[in-house]
């Protein structure tokens, strides 16, 4: 094992790791922003130019508020559960690509012995699999949280929370399968570079996969209009009902960070991924990674244009959309992608 | 015993037995049926940890998925609705000889497991299965080659082990039908519920 290697994964892992967290953080402000707009009102302007040092102020609050232990909680798990979710939702990024292989400068490439890296910490063979497993255990941070608070509006929230996850992961991973055949890779590397020609969105299987992967998508982010983990009238916030200072900011870090895995999932699945339009790019492109970006700021958008606009589901009109339509309606999905990939393509 | 840099698999084998190990321990003896679910599977993610220093990266990612996503988040489910209390006849484990016996087989089988390690040379260098290729029996190539971890074992589950594949698939269509059945069969019954 070369040193060097071990050393630029290091640098890429911190580099994205600051990145994700500085997006996270702007990703809140945009939040408030937005709903300020929709709701005709203004956001924070306060702290700094256009309130632009807002998170930053939201950070220090947090750091400093007084570390609350509710009587009776289970200390362990109590703890261990907003760990676990924002170490899930860092996870995930290990293997979502930003752009193809960069070219090292001429300093650099003579130092650390090879000349070109991938903008993408690891590329496992089993590339969205990993995705659904690491996204599959996220759901412990909520189990643990609601059940260690011992607080029945906690408990209610995870269970709702564990049930909506766990019904909406078959859809996901089935409407993903569509995308897999069609793709013939697990890579998201090579499902990217699949679509050079032809975004997946623009077949009729891969249409239908991004109807139901979108719909899907919300209720495994615990968003509106499926955020009954949450809903405030009935169950106070749910699952982190008990947990304050930087616990709850690491709940609130790791929500708005799988927002931003999903928006970049659907932009590297449907969308084209860093691809350039037209075929003007072929491997590493500087427009790439913008249009990339690009698509991904639209979706995370989407997230809150949604979130402020539709009301919420009640509980069972969730369970019949995940059980009896999405997931059949999935299935034939496959059907209809495979007779694609044999006849059409 | 050598651990260098260059080949860090011994050393990454060690460390993930050893919280394999460590959990599993714990499920047993935690009093805390929760903890005991959790430390489980600390236990199966440290499993998909050694499979994958053995380079076999989509049976780890299976084994994250199937076992710690999905099977276990129904265990933890169950346990945490049923509300049971701490365990509280543990006393057996109270007593010095036999926790005194407890770290003498865990020590003994530290020492086993160091030794597997260092006489079993595959473990430091299993190479990658990364390539497939269908052979019929008499020796002669299909034409059927694919390369990759996943398609291999893809490859190789329906070609080499199509029969057992199919035979598992209608068991499980089976358990599945015979679930809804059971479930059906008990509103039947009690048409108010």
């Amino acid at each position: 094992m070369d040193l060097n290697l071990i050393l630029v994964w290091a640098v890429k892992s911190g580099l994205l790791f600051f990145v994700i967290i500085t997006a996270c953080a702007y990703y809140t402000l945009a939040e408030r922003v937005v709903a300020a707009f929709i709701q005709d009102r203004r956001g924070p302007n306060r702290a700094g130019p256009l309130g632009l040092f807002q998170p930053l102020a939201d950070g220090i609050k947090f750091l400093t508020k007084e570390e609350v232990f509710p009587s009776q909680v289970n200390k362990i798990t109590y703890l261990i559960a907003p760990a676990i979710s924002v170490s899930c939702a860092i996870m995930a990024w290990a293997i979502i690509p930003f752009g193809g292989r960069f070219q090292l400068p001429e300093f650099l490439s003579s130092l650390v012995g090879f000349t070109d890296v991938d903008l993408q910490v690891a590329n496992p063979d089993t590339g969205i699999l990993f995705l659904l497993a690491i996204s599959s255990l996220s759901v412990y941070g909520v189990i643990l949280a609601g059940w260690s608070s011992n607080n029945k509006y906690s408990l209610m929230g995870s269970i709702r929370a564990t049930a909506q996850m766990i019904s909406y992961e078959l859809p996901l991973g089935l409407s993903l399968t569509a995308i897999v055949l069609m793709a013939g890779s697990l890579r998201l590397t090579d499902i990217n570079n699949a679509q050079k020609d032809l975004w997946f969105v623009f077949t009729l299987p891969g249409f239908m996969a991004f109807l139901i992967f979108s719909v899907a998508m919300f209720a495994e982010t615990n968003r509106l209009p499926f955020d009954l983990a949450e809903a405030e009238s009935e169950l106070v916030v749910g699952f982190h009902t008990e947990y304050g200072a930087f616990k709850f900011a690491l709940f609130f870090i790791a929500e708005y960070m799988n927002m931003i895995t999903m928006s970049t999932v659907v932009t590297l699945l449907f969308f084209g991924g860093y691809n350039v339009p037209f075929g003007l790019g072929n491997d590493f492109h500087g427009l790439g990674i913008a249009f990339f970006l690009l698509k991904v700021v639209f979706f995370a958008f989407s997230f809150m244009w949604v979130r402020w606009t539709l009301p919420r589901f009640r509980y069972d009109m969730l369970m019949s959309i995940g059980w009896k339509k999405l997931i059949p309606w999935a299935l034939a999905n496959i059907v209809l992608a495979a007779t694609y990939v044999v006849y059409w393509k | 015993m050598e651990l260098d840099l260059s080949n860090p698999q011994p050393l990454l084998f060690l460390i993930f037995a050893g919280i394999c190990l460590g959990s599993s321990l714990s499920v047993v003896l935690h009093k805390n049926p929760v903890i005991s679910a959790v430390s489980l599977v600390l236990s199966f993610f440290a499993l998909a940890g050694i499979y994958a220093v053995m380079n076999a990266i989509f049976i780890a990612t299976m084994q994250v998925l199937v076992y710690a996503g999905a099977i276990m988040v129904l265990v933890i489910f169950v346990i945490m609705l049923l509300s049971l209390r701490e365990e509280t006849n543990l006393e057996i484990w109270r007593s010095p000889i036999k926790q005194a016996g407890i770290v003498i087989l865990v020590f003994m089988y530290g020492v086993l497991l160091v030794a597997a390690v260092n006489y079993n040379p595959e473990i430091g260098n299993g190479k990658p299965v990364e390539s497939y290729s269908f052979m019929i029996q008499d020796g002669q190539n299909k034409g059927i080659e694919v390369t990759g971890n996943t398609a291999s074992v893809g490859a190789s589950t329906f070609l080499d082990y199509l029969l057992p594949f199919e035979l598992v698939s209608i068991l499980l269509t089976a358990a599945v039908i015979g679930a809804v059945v059971i479930a059906k069969r008990e509103k039947l019954n009690n048409p108010n519920t």
